[in-house]
């Protein structure tokens, strides 16, 4: 199995692709609020995938644009993707399939040329992957659908991303995935894990998008060794909590997003943390009648570094949240048409979040307070915005 | 005191009317009954481009409680007809017979079907809560291109006495794993009453549970609550005429959906020299296949021309100066009502004839005509774009 090497920073064995820093922002919230949105997007380096009215799904990138209307290029994968995942050298970008898809598109920035990378037998793709910190591995949540097991593929990046082995995901349905770093011996450094939300929804290509185990299913977070090995698994307090969407603030906290497969009207608490040795999820403070506005179904988590806070999106009601993480406290609640994407400025504080209308906007990390939006017509940003600096 | 709510009109004739939280208390569903009786009563019947915002809204809340209403109470008869032929014959030796010599299976076909075609009239309502994928399978599970049910209720036969549905999954839930259950000719043939009456207790008991969660989740949605007061404007529907243009692209997705899943897969009309395969169209094993999509035309005109006989889509196409698109959309609707009732009088042979085959294509042609003809003036509607929300993962 691959090594990780250790000479990388915490926060890129933490979440590799929203490091890097490469391009360096021109402006600041403050300068954002009185600039004209043309100027403010100067230096943006974002993918995502995209429908476009024109030419249908694509992968959608910028990288140092002075204006992301014109810049921005756009790669047709004749499917719709879900996250676009960055190596951190920043050599390649890979929009991965969303379930059930059975393809990667693989763009490499320094040829200038993609390709597309086929599933193996009885796999396909449930939409998001994740590059080790040295760009030398790519890791994909699979489905083995006719033993309705959870895998994690693992892809050989300078073999051309010739896939050499799996792992269980220890769970069903396996979406995002992410690096945590589990604390050593005194000397050693520190331990790069593999957290998994395993939504625990079994899904068969044959009935493509239809949930077939609702009743049964067992989501859960589990916390992979390189090698594959279990280290800790943690289960939402309700069954039919699909645990989806994740992401890892600087300290290790695991903020996960849940989409409720129960009713709407009885949502239970739809965000929750974790910290590796914690022996349960713990739930934000907010009020119960919020889930059942969210129409019990969230999008995308997103944490900040230079901010203690994490933004997450919930598209069903139009509607982003602000957390304050120490805390679990609800900041502010933001109103954004379908937004779905959001992910945290490197450096700025501020989050950038995407709508399917065509909307761009930059949150306030700290407040919450909009500093700019843009449309962009005709495209429909999808549900994943990653930062590709 | 009803009319009170009404004395004010809005610069584009949208009105907010007075707040139910329930249609399902039969005071008030009399109550706004009467204020639409009233309401009707005053829109001239020759006036045909007049439309009366508030019947509009207030009219498809009531017939979907209506149905949804209609729905319990057949699985109720279902379920009560499941216990009763059962619990009569499971001490006796009619127990060990094979099902297609059980006297109860005609009498247990009728209510299911009753069942079934109910839910055809709830299927092309195509707004709120319970147009969700999963919700929609639990009441039937198709389309089931691998006969996945077949094989889960199979599976759940041979739990025994001591049936856990949730093993199943969802392809056991609903009338599709009780239609097996009733109709299927090789189960029919080789499975006995003693062999399959837990199975279907414990389905008819789910179907009825089912059923009761649709009117529930109906009536503590958010939708219906913003549907209702659309005239006030509000997150889901910026007005009465934006959620009439949600109505109309609606049914142009339900026209899309009967001419993909109903039509087109089963009839095989991908290529000219295939051959229909029965098995993929819903409800072959009880024969309501041809029957549903009679129905599904018939529903979808009511939804198009009104609820209440008046106030639909149509009218206000009519009133927008949308005449000509709102004549071609009626034509259309005409054609297919014609051409579903041939098909329909054609019964299984229409999926084994040349003649059938060359009548589907057609049907499915003018389907794909009408799924046009519905999205044409939805550019003035204003509507709001859904890529995540509606379609997330």
């Amino acid at each position: 199995m691959p090594n990780m090497p250790v000479n990388m920073s915490r926060r890129q064995l933490i979440q590799s692709g929203l490091i890097g820093c490469a391009g360096l922002s021109l402006f600041s919230p403050a300068v954002l609020a009185n600039t004209p949105a043309s100027s403010a997007t100067h230096g943006l380096q974002l993918a995502s995938s995209v429908k476009t009215d024109a030419a249908g799904h694509q992968m959608l990138y910028l990288t140092n644009g002075t204006d992301y209307s014109k810049d921005a290029k756009l790669l047709p994968s004749g499917w719709r993707g879900h996250q676009v995942a960055a190596s951190p050298d920043g050599r390649y970008l890979v929009s991965v399939a969303r379930r059930p898809g059975t393809q990667l598109l693989v763009q490499d920035r320094q040829l200038g040329k993609h390709n597309l990378i086929d599933a193996t037998t009885d796999r396909h793709f449930y939409g998001h992957g994740l590059f080790s910190a040295d760009s030398q591995y790519l890791y994909c949540s699979e489905n083995d659908y006719e033993n309705a097991q959870g895998m994690i593929g693992v892809y050989r990046v300078d073999e051309g991303f010739k896939r050499i082995g799996e792992w269980s995901s220890q769970g069903v349905g396996p979406h995002q995935i992410a690096w945590v770093y589990a604390k050593q011996a005194a000397g050693q450094p520190p331990a790069p894990l593999l957290v998994v939300a395993n939504g625990g929804i079994e899904t068969h290509p044959d009935y493509p998008r239809i949930k077939l185990n609702l009743d049964t299913m067992q989501p859960n977070i589990s916390y992979l060794d390189l090698s594959g090995q279990l280290i800790q698994q943690v289960t939402p307090p309700h069954h039919q909590l699909s645990l989806r969407h994740l992401d890892v603030a600087p300290d290790g906290q695991v903020w996960v997003g849940a989409q409720y497969q129960g009713e709407v009207h009885e949502s239970p608490k739809l965000i929750y943390s974790h910290k590796l040795g914690e022996d349960k999820l713990t739930a934000v403070g907010a009020d119960d009648t919020l889930w059942p506005q969210l129409k019990a179904y969230i999008a995308s988590v997103a944490c900040h570094d230079q901010t203690d806070t994490v933004c997450i999106t919930a598209p069903r009601d139009n509607q982003i949240t602000l957390w304050q993480r120490s805390s679990g406290k609800l900041i502010k609640q933001m109103s954004q048409t379908d937004c779905a994407g959001v992910c945290a400025h490197p450096t700025q504080p501020y989050y950038l979040v995407s709508g399917g209308d065509g909307t761009l906007a930059a949150y306030h990390a700290g407040t919450g307070h909009r500093l700019w939006q843009q449309t962009l017509n005709g495209v429909h940003w999808d549900n994943h915005l990653s930062w590709i600096g | 005191m009803f009319f009170s709510y009404f004395s004010t009109y809005g610069p584009d004739q949208d009105r907010h009317p007075v707040r139910a939280t329930s249609f399902a208390l039969p005071l008030a569903a009399c109550f706004a009954t009467l204020a639409l009786s009233s309401f009707s009563s005053s829109v001239p019947a020759d006036d045909q481009a007049s439309f009366d915002y508030d019947a509009f809204i207030l009219s498809n809340e009531q017939l979907q409680n209506r149905q949804m209403q209609q729905l319990i109470k057949n699985n109720q008869d279902f379920q009560h007809g499941v216990i009763l032929a059962c619990g009569q014959t499971i001490s006796s030796s009619a127990a060990a017979q094979p099902l297609n010599q059980w006297g109860h299976l005609k009498e247990l076909q009728i209510l299911w079907k009753q069942s079934a075609q109910q839910w055809q009239k709830i299927q092309m309502f195509p707004l709120g809560p319970n147009t969700d994928t999963t919700v929609r399978l639990n009441i039937t599970f198709w389309p089931d291109k691998k006969n996945l049910v077949e094989r889960k209720v199979e599976g759940l036969i041979k739990q025994g006495g001591d049936v856990d549905l949730s093993l199943g999954g969802i392809a056991v839930q609903g009338l599709a794993a009780s239609e097996y259950l009733l109709y299927d000719p090789r189960h029919l043939q080789h499975a006995t009453v003693q062999q399959t009456c837990p199975a279907l207790q414990a389905i008819s008991e789910k179907s009825l549970a089912n059923s009761q969660a649709l009117l529930t989740r109906w009536q503590e949605s958010e939708f219906l609550e913003h549907w209702h007061d659309a005239g006030l404007g509000n997150d889901t529907f910026a007005s009465i005429t934006q959620a009439t243009g949600y109505l109309l692209a609606g049914l142009a997705q339900s026209a899309e959906i009967v001419a993909k899943d109903k039509v087109y897969k089963p009839f095989r009309l991908n290529t000219d020299q295939a051959r229909s395969n029965v098995y993929l169209s819903e409800n072959w094993r009880s024969g309501l296949n041809l029957d549903n999509i009679q129905q599904n035309i018939t529903d979808i005109e009511h939804l198009y021309l009104g609820a209440d006989g008046h106030n639909g889509p149509h009218r206000l196409l009519l009133k927008k100066g949308f005449t000509a698109e709102a004549e071609a959309i009626q034509q259309q609707l005409s054609t297919l009502k014609e051409q579903a009732s041939q098909l329909q009088q054609m019964q299984q042979q229409a999926f084994a004839q040349t003649e059938g085959r060359a009548l589907a294509k057609r049907f499915y042609q003018n389907l794909k005509q009408l799924e046009q003809a519905l999205k044409k003036p939805l550019p003035s509607f204003n509507l709001a774009q859904k890529f995540n929300s509606r379609d997330g993962d």
